[in-house]
């Protein structure tokens, strides 16, 4: 199969196979179609665009190293959400695990060490960044999802930035297609408790 | 969890929220995001090439680098060897296709490598001598311990080459 010059308008099975083949152009069209995807998805997950685009790079070397065992009979967006989707839990987790105490360590005994080992509150200044992602992730809805559990927040992004199918999300989070109506039912319960004080 | 097919698909149970949700927007990562993934990403070889590869090897599985190097090296002589006979028997052929004779050819051959292996070779081995006269040392007796060092380090590398087998042998024994 000889790779067209416009490959934008080819199907992504089309393209997996010619990156399959050594195409280099086809590795940089998957890029080009999934890094905003992927990037808001992992982005909306972590909140900090940094980590945020470090754990979507992570995403695309996994999968573009591993093209050659993609399998055609499932969707290559649902291959590389999962990949995101499970970087991304994976982040929040390790944080979770990693949080440390605003008074410092549980044996510290000293006003010293309790100093020296408290969690440093970010300055009020922002950064360029900070004052971008605030910007960005400052709206009401954007604190709302915030606020949902992950796997409700991937849900609600999979369904309404993206667009898929509840059957496709099942198959990107490895969920049954009855669960996954349920998290959408009750994240978009929650969102509506969170938003609604603000609507008043 | 409890698993629940049977629930309905959600309604649009709330148009404000539908379209909050619906307004939410795609983000962009830094430019340059492309660039800085393809240099990390490694591209495979066409499918064609990897076949051949897959092929040979595994034609030659099971096959000693011995074998590889003494097989390749008699067909590389063959070669030439078929070459250089062709060229003798139908030398006039090719003397009147090409307008060069065998004597222009070997003439041609002669001078080049007078030119640039007799005479800067005779050069530096009478350059050698100089030194190792100045040394003290003559040419045989550098000759002679050249051939036994290079015959030692041979010895030791069949060897070294050997003892893996010998080890399995000794294994499966």
């Amino acid at each position: 199969m000889t790779v067209p010059w416009d490959l934008s308008v080819a199907s992504d099975q089309d393209i997996v196979v010619w990156a399959q083949d050594g195409e280099e152009a086809a590795f940089r069209e998957l890029i080009r179609r999934y890094q905003r995807p992927v990037f808001s998805l992992v982005y909306r997950m972590v909140r900090d665009r940094e980590l945020a685009e470090d754990l979507a790079q992570e995403t695309f070397i996994k999968v573009l190293n591993a093209i050659d065992s993609y399998r055609p009979e499932h969707k290559f967006s649902s291959w590389i959400f999962k990949i995101a989707n499970n970087a991304a839990i994976d982040h929040l987790r390790r944080r979770e695990l990693d949080t440390l105490s605003l008074e410092g360590a549980p044996d510290a005994v000293t006003v010293e060490r309790q100093e020296a080992t408290a969690l440093q509150l970010r300055d009020r200044s922002e950064s360029p960044l900070e004052e971008m992602e605030a910007r960005e992730l400052g709206s009401h809805i954007e604190q709302a999802i915030a606020q949902l559990r992950p796997e409700y927040r991937t849900c609600i992004m999979l369904r309404h930035v993206e667009g898929r199918a509840y059957e496709e999300i099942a198959e990107i989070l490895g969920l049954p297609l009855g669960t996954v109506k349920t998290y959408i039912h009750r994240a978009r319960a929650e969102l509506r408790e969170i938003l609604g004080p603000l609507k008043e | 969890m409890k698993n629940e097919p049977h629930l309905p698909i959600p309604a649009d149970e709330d148009p404000d929220l539908e379209s909050q949700l619906g307004d939410l927007g795609r983000f962009s990562p830094r430019r340059g995001f492309e660039d800085r993934v393809v240099t990390r990403v490694r591209v495979p070889f066409p499918r064609w090439l990897r076949g051949l590869r897959d092929r040979t090897r595994a034609l030659l599985s099971g096959v000693r680098g011995w074998t590889i190097l003494a097989a390749f090296s008699t067909a590389t002589a063959a070669a030439w060897g078929s070459m250089i006979v062709a060229g003798v028997r139908h030398r006039g052929a090719v003397t009147a296709a090409t307008g060069l004779s065998l004597s222009d050819v070997t003439g041609w051959i002669r001078d080049r490598a007078s030119e640039f292996v007799l005479v800067p070779a005779m050069q530096a081995l009478g350059e050698l001598k100089a030194a190792l006269a100045a040394a003290g040392i003559s040419l045989p007796g550098l000759a002679i311990g050249y051939g036994a060092v290079v015959l030692v380090s041979v010895v030791a590398l069949w060897r070294l080459m050997a003892e893996p087998t010998r080890a399995k042998g000794a294994i499966d024994a």
